[in-house]
């Protein structure tokens, strides 16, 4: 039960904090920044949190950022682009993809300089 | 508001519930990442054909179920152990799955 909660107050902070993005920066430019910052900061919690509690890491990556990063709203964005113009669709797809890759191992690699220090 | 928070705590905690789930039965989260994203892009694909507007709290719920961090930390990881056909497979995979049930959604609902 403790767990589930840790969940669910991670993931309605997650969302709030995505809303707030998104009322910030627009949904398009919003859904972008939040799943590359949230790969970013789920590379460095994955680093960080290694010894902490399951709760504290359910919390975190599990509820806070899981929550905080999207993949239904990038299927909604990708499929209407690629509606309009497939090259736009598959840069858009591919674009996000990859940075969001590289933000993750960023903030892993991040993370780990972090602990050895 | 009140919406965001009630059904982001309940969509995360569905998303867990899958974990959960798929974990009694085999040691594989990615399989249940690759389930709550393509799981909820066909919903999100029939709300939007149905024409429910964005405030919905399945909307709300949609966001949290779905995880984008989850996907690219868990490519890295097999790209860092040199997996990577299976980091690829796997990328491609809940791409792909998630634009064909997103376009199923839509095309239900909106008939």
């Amino acid at each position: 039960m403790k767990k589930i909660l840790a969940v669910g107050f991670g993931g309605m902070a997650g969302s709030l904090l995505r809303a707030a993005v998104f009322q910030f920066a627009g949904a398009g430019m919003g859904l972008w920044l939040v799943n590359i910052m949230g790969s970013f900061f789920i590379g460095i919690a994955a680093a960080r949190l290694i010894n902490r509690s399951a709760e504290t890491r359910l919390f975190v990556s599990t509820g806070l950022i899981g929550s905080f990063t999207s993949f239904s709203a990038f299927s909604a964005d990708w499929f209407r682009l690629l509606d309009s113009s497939l090259l736009a669709g598959l840069i858009y797809a591919c674009g996000m993809t990859a940075a969001s890759i590289v933000a993750a191992a960023l903030g892993l690699l991040a993370g780990r300089k972090g602990a050895v220090e | 508001m009140i919406n965001i928070a009630v059904f982001g705590f309940l969509g995360a905690v569905a998303r867990y519930l899958c974990y959960v789930a798929v974990e009694i039965r085999a040691h594989q989260p990615k399989l249940a990442t690759w389930f709550v994203n393509s799981a909820g892009s066909f919903v999100i694909g029939a709300c939007i054909g149905a024409g429910l507007p964005v405030s919905s709290s399945i909307f709300a719920f949609l966001g949290a179920f779905t995880t984008f961090s989850t996907m690219a930390l868990d490519s890295v990881k097999d790209f860092e152990d040199g997996q990577w056909k299976r980091g690829a497979f796997y990328i491609s995979a809940t791409l792909i799955c998630g634009l064909l049930l997103f376009a199923a959604g839509y095309s239900i609902a909106s008939v």
